[in-house]
């Protein structure tokens, strides 16, 4: 049925969750596309064949006179709906003249419903986008903006334009970092990775290790972080890698 | 150990600010954040007209943050503030390197949360910038109130995304449907905007007197500092 592809589409959109999104569904996108094409195509067709009505029926309205390529389809939708409305009164009581007035009318709202659906398809396809968009912003955030961090699995789900997306995003984000940092404190460091949500509490912390990290070299010397252990380290050393997930914070209460 | 001695001997702050009382101000006033803002609305400063003396740059900055936090739309960017606060981390860094191991942390401690601050303003800014993107670029007024690098930002973030639609449906449909910035018949528009008309909560700075309420209102207030927001 009319509009079903981009329904379908649109509840995909809708379950996408924080933490759940499904694959890029490309045959979707197509099917929608194909069909907003399609309609297209329909439209024009219609809005010639009325054209042609006008011409034969050499009646003194001029509802379309625009060839539909060069219109906005707002524009045409106002066109079709003045159409209607006034094709109603000033056509005679003769029968051909009530035959081209239904065939108007008639192709007046179907065109008026496809140009609506239209718009609908390429609202469902934005808002599908947007919220795998949004999805991929927010994962990228909580990696830190490392691209190479997106686990293969998630990676996978992705269409190829999204896995440059979060390439791209992520230099641009890296791009406006290195602005900021020149100008405001050149010979130091933002510490951009550092935890944004909460201020910092204390100088050391006590942290368990939930993935080897391997060693790593503090001020106080090597530390080995092996999954399991807990350790209490110094909080500018290590806060990367709570932010990635390596290790995580246990607070004293 | 050292850092035993830190959080067991509550006293040692007393000396500390006795020995280093030219960085107090900023250690007291960092302390704030932390105990939010609602401590504040029983201090002195909200009782009173704004003072003329020049403020606090972290005040200024903590209280430029949580307005940025609760208000709807993008404000003022404030760029003095941050830089000169930039400034004075610059210069607290140099010094803790000559210190003795207890006070360099307690420096670096202070150092740090003067950084969290810059961080989360910044974004903060940039979570807003992202949301309206197409807004804020096209409205003169709002683009003032970019920095020259969350202009430059945002541009980049519209266009990347705009090259991510059109590649991957947009380049398909016919030509006159591919347009990102329209108004469709029903009035909705493509480019969000913030919702200005939203409710908030703000602490009065200087006397205004009586007003008729309007929904601006409390925008332009904001916007001249007789109010913020908590």
């Amino acid at each position: 049925m009319l509009g079903d592809e981009a329904f379908r589409l649109a509840k995909e959109a809708k379950n996408i969750t924080p933490d759940h999104i499904p694959p890029y569904n490309e045959e979707q996108v197509r099917l929608v596309t194909q069909e907003t094409r399609y309609l297209w195509t329909r439209i024009e067709e219609m809005i010639a064949s009325l054209n042609s009505a006008e011409s034969q029926e050499d009646t003194h309205m001029d509802i379309i006179t625009d060839q539909p390529d060069t219109q906005q389809t707002q524009n045409s939708t106002m066109h079709l709906q003045a159409g209607i409305s006034s094709s109603n009164p000033t056509l005679g009581n003769s029968a051909s003249h009530a035959r081209s007035n239904e065939f108007v009318e008639n192709t007046n709202a179907q065109s008026t419903l496809y140009l609506v659906t239209l718009n609908r398809n390429k609202r469902c396809l934005l808002a599908y986008h947007q919220r795998r968009l949004e999805f991929v912003r927010s994962l990228l955030w909580s990696l830190h903006l490392a691209p190479s961090l997106v686990p293969p699995q998630l990676g996978q789900k992705l269409s190829p334009e999204e896995q440059s997306y979060v390439r791209e995003y992520a230099k641009l984000n890296s791009a406006y970092r290195d602005a900021v940092e020149s100008q405001l404190c050149p010979n130091d460091s933002l510490d951009w990775t550092a935890n944004g949500e909460l201020p910092p509490r204390d100088m050391f912390i006590e942290v368990r290790v939930i993935r080897d990290c391997g060693e790593i070299v503090t001020e106080n010397g090597v530390v080995n972080l092996q999954a399991g252990s807990q350790h209490y380290l110094h909080r500018s050393d290590i806060e990367h890698l709570i932010t990635i997930g390596y290790l995580e914070h246990i607070s004293p209460c | 150990m050292d850092t035993d001695d830190l959080y067991s001997a509550s006293n040692l702050d007393s000396q500390l600010e006795e020995r280093f009382s030219d960085t107090h101000h900023m250690t007291t006033s960092n302390a704030k954040t932390t105990h939010d803002s609602e401590e504040a609305s029983d201090s002195d400063e909200s009782s009173s007209d704004i003072s003329d003396e020049p403020e606090d740059d972290l005040l200024i900055l903590q209280r430029m943050w949580i307005n940025e936090r609760n208000a709807p739309e993008l404000l003022e960017y404030e760029g003095a503030a941050i830089e000169n606060l930039m400034e004075l981390v610059d210069f607290q860094r140099q010094k803790i390197a000559t210190q003795t191991a207890v006070v360099a942390n307690i420096l670096q401690m202070d150092v740090d949360r003067a950084k969290f601050l810059v961080r989360s303003y910044l974004r903060t800014r940039l979570d807003k910038i992202e949301r309206h993107a197409r807004h804020y670029l096209s409205e003169p007024k709002y683009r003032e109130r970019l920095a020259q690098s969350e202009l430059d930002y945002a541009k980049g973030f519209v266009e990347l995304d705009n090259g991510h639609v059109r590649r991957s449906f947009l380049d398909q449909l016919p030509p006159h449907l591919r347009g990102l910035e329209e108004v469709s018949a029903e009035g909705l528009d493509m480019v969000t905007r913030p919702d200005v008309d939203e409710a908030v909560f703000c602490r009065v700075r200087a006397t205004v007197g009586e007003f008729q309420f309007e929904a601006s209102i409390i925008r332009d207030l904001l916007e001249d500092g007789k109010v913020e927001l908590i």
